[in-house]
C-alpha cells in the first residue's frame, strides 16, 4: 500500500496549526475571563531587549502619570491605574482599572529600574546586573 | 470554486476607489478605515463571507453581520474587518477579493498601514512612506514628493498578500505606510496617512477628531490588536525587520 507523504504532511501541519490556535484561544479566553471577574483591563505590553538591559512598555491610554501605582515585588512588577475611557463595563456603571503583573527578566539590577510616562504609554527601563569577567584573547 | 462570497446589497458603481482596512501593524489601516466610514457615515454595501473564516457574527442594531464588509459611498468603497484574516487563508482571501474588485472595475486601490518602529514613542508626527505601481495615477492626488518611497523591504501578512494581488492584477495601487507601533493600536499613525491623502477627493476627512479621540481608540481596538498580534506572529511578521537579499 502506498502512502502519499505530501497528504500526510499536510494533515499533520493542519493539526499542528489547529492545536496552536486552540492554545491561543485558551490563553485569550483566560485573559478575558480574568478581566470580567476582576473588573479590570489587562493592558497591551511589550518587552524589548537593549544592549545593557530591557525596556518594558505598557499601553495605558487615558492615564496620567500621577494615577499609576507601580509595585516592585522582586520577581514581578504590578501595574494598576484607573481606566476612565468608555468601555462596555464603564457604560454599565462599573469603574474599571488597568491591571497587569509583569514577570521580571532574570538577572536585573533592581537599583536601575526607572519608569516614565508619555502620551499614555508607560516605559520601564532596567539594566542587567553587572558581573562576569573579561576573557583575554590568546 | 470560489471560497469567498460577496453579497452585494447595492449595485456597485464602476470607477470607484477601493480603500482597505485589513488589520495589520498597529491597526493603522483599520483605524483609518473606521474613521473614514464613520465620518462619511458610509453604509454597508457588500457583505463578505467564507466557510474558511471562523464562525463569527457581529451583532448591531438588532441585526447580524459578517465580520468582513465593504462600505460604500459614491466614488469610494472601504473594506472593514472586525477580525484579523487568518494567516492560512490570507492568500486565498487576497486572490478572491482582488478578482472580485477587477470584475467590479474598481479604478484605484489605496491601502494604508504601518511600519513598526521601536522609536515610535519618541516620534510626535509619524513619517509616511509610499509604494505604488502607478506614480502617474496618484501624483495628481497625493504629493508623493513630500513622502519617502519604501525602499527594499519585506512586507508580511494579509495586507502584503492583498498588495501583491493588486500589483499582479495591474490595478493602480498606492500603499502608504506610517511609522507606527507594532503591537499597540496607533491612531496617530492612521491620522498621518489620512493627512497625506487629504487631496484625494473621496478620502478627504478631518483627522482632528481622530487625533483627539486617540486614547479612546486605543482602548476600543485593544482586543482586535491582541488577536491581530497572534496572526502577525504566525505570518512571521518579524521578517519586516530583515532586509531582502534579492536584487532584481
Amino acid at each position: 500500500m502506498s502512502v502519499d507523504m505530501s497528504d500526510e504532511f499536510e494533515d499533520r501541519f493542519r493539526r499542528m496549526v489547529a492545536e496552536a490556535r486552540r492554545m491561543e484561544e485558551r490563553t485569550l479566553r483566560a485573559l478575558k475571563e480574568f478581566e470580567h471577574a476582576e473588573g479590570c483591563m489587562v493592558p497591551l505590553y511589550e518587552l524589548r531587549r537593549t544592549a545593557d538591559g530591557y525596556v518594558i512598555t505598557v499601553d495605558l491610554p487615558g492615564v496620567e502619570k500621577e494615577e499609576i501605582n507601580l509595585l516592585f515585588k522582586g520577581d514581578s512588577i504590578v501595574v494598576t491605574a484607573p481606566c476612565k475611557r468608555s468601555t462596555r463595563a464603564a457604560r454599565r456603571g462599573r469603574q474599571l482599572e488597568y491591571f497587569i503583573e509583569l514577570a521580571m527578566p532574570r538577572g536585573i539590577d533592581e537599583q536601575t529600574i526607572k519608569a516614565s510616562m508619555k502620551n499614555g504609554l508607560m516605559r520601564i527601563d532596567m539594566k542587567k546586573a553587572k558581573g562576569g569577567y573579561e576573557i583575554k584573547l590568546e | 470554486m470560489a471560497d469567498f462570497r460577496f453579497y452585494e446589497l447595492e449595485k456597485a458603481e464602476e470607477g470607484v476607489i477601493f480603500f482597505d482596512g485589513i488589520p495589520d501593524t498597529g491597526l493603522v489601516g483599520t483605524i483609518a478605515a473606521h474613521h473614514v466610514v464613520e465620518t462619511k457615515k458610509m453604509a454597508l454595501s457588500v457583505r463578505v463571507d467564507s466557510d474558511l473564516l471562523p464562525p463569527v457574527a457581529v451583532v448591531k442594531d438588532m441585526d447580524l453581520f459578517e465580520p468582513i464588509g465593504v462600505f460604500g459611498s459614491g466614488a469610494l468603497s472601504v473594506l472593514i474587518s472586525e477580525v484579523p484574516i487568518p494567516t492560512e487563508i490570507a492568500k486565498q482571501f487576497a486572490k478572491e477579493l482582488v478578482a472580485w474588485m477587477v470584475g467590479k472595475k474598481f479604478k484605484e486601490v489605496i491601502s494604508v498601514g504601518g511600519v513598526a518602529d521601536p522609536n515610535r514613542p519618541e516620534v510626535e508626527k509619524p513619517e509616511v512612506l509610499y509604494l505604488t505601481n502607478s506614480p502617474k495615477t496618484f501624483s495628481s492626488q497625493v504629493d508623493l514628493g513630500k513622502l519617502k518611497p519604501l525602499g527594499s523591504a519585506f512586507l508580511v501578512g494579509s495586507k502584503a498578500a492583498f498588495l501583491l494581488e493588486c500589483f499582479r492584477a495591474g490595478l493602480p495601487t498606492l500603499a502608504l505606510f506610517a511609522q507606527s507601533f507594532m503591537n499597540y493600536p496607533d491612531p496617530g499613525a492612521s491620522a498621518s496617512t489620512l493627512e497625506a491623502l487629504s487631496n484625494v477627493g473621496s478620502l478627504k476627512v478631518d483627522v482632528t477628531d481622530l487625533v483627539k479621540s486617540g486614547e479612546e481608540m486605543r482602548v476600543r481596538f485593544r482586543d482586535l490588536m491582541r488577536r491581530t498580534m497572534g496572526e502577525m506572529e504566525r505570518a512571521q511578521k518579524s521578517r519586516e525587520l530583515e532586509s531582502p537579499s534579492l536584487v532584481v
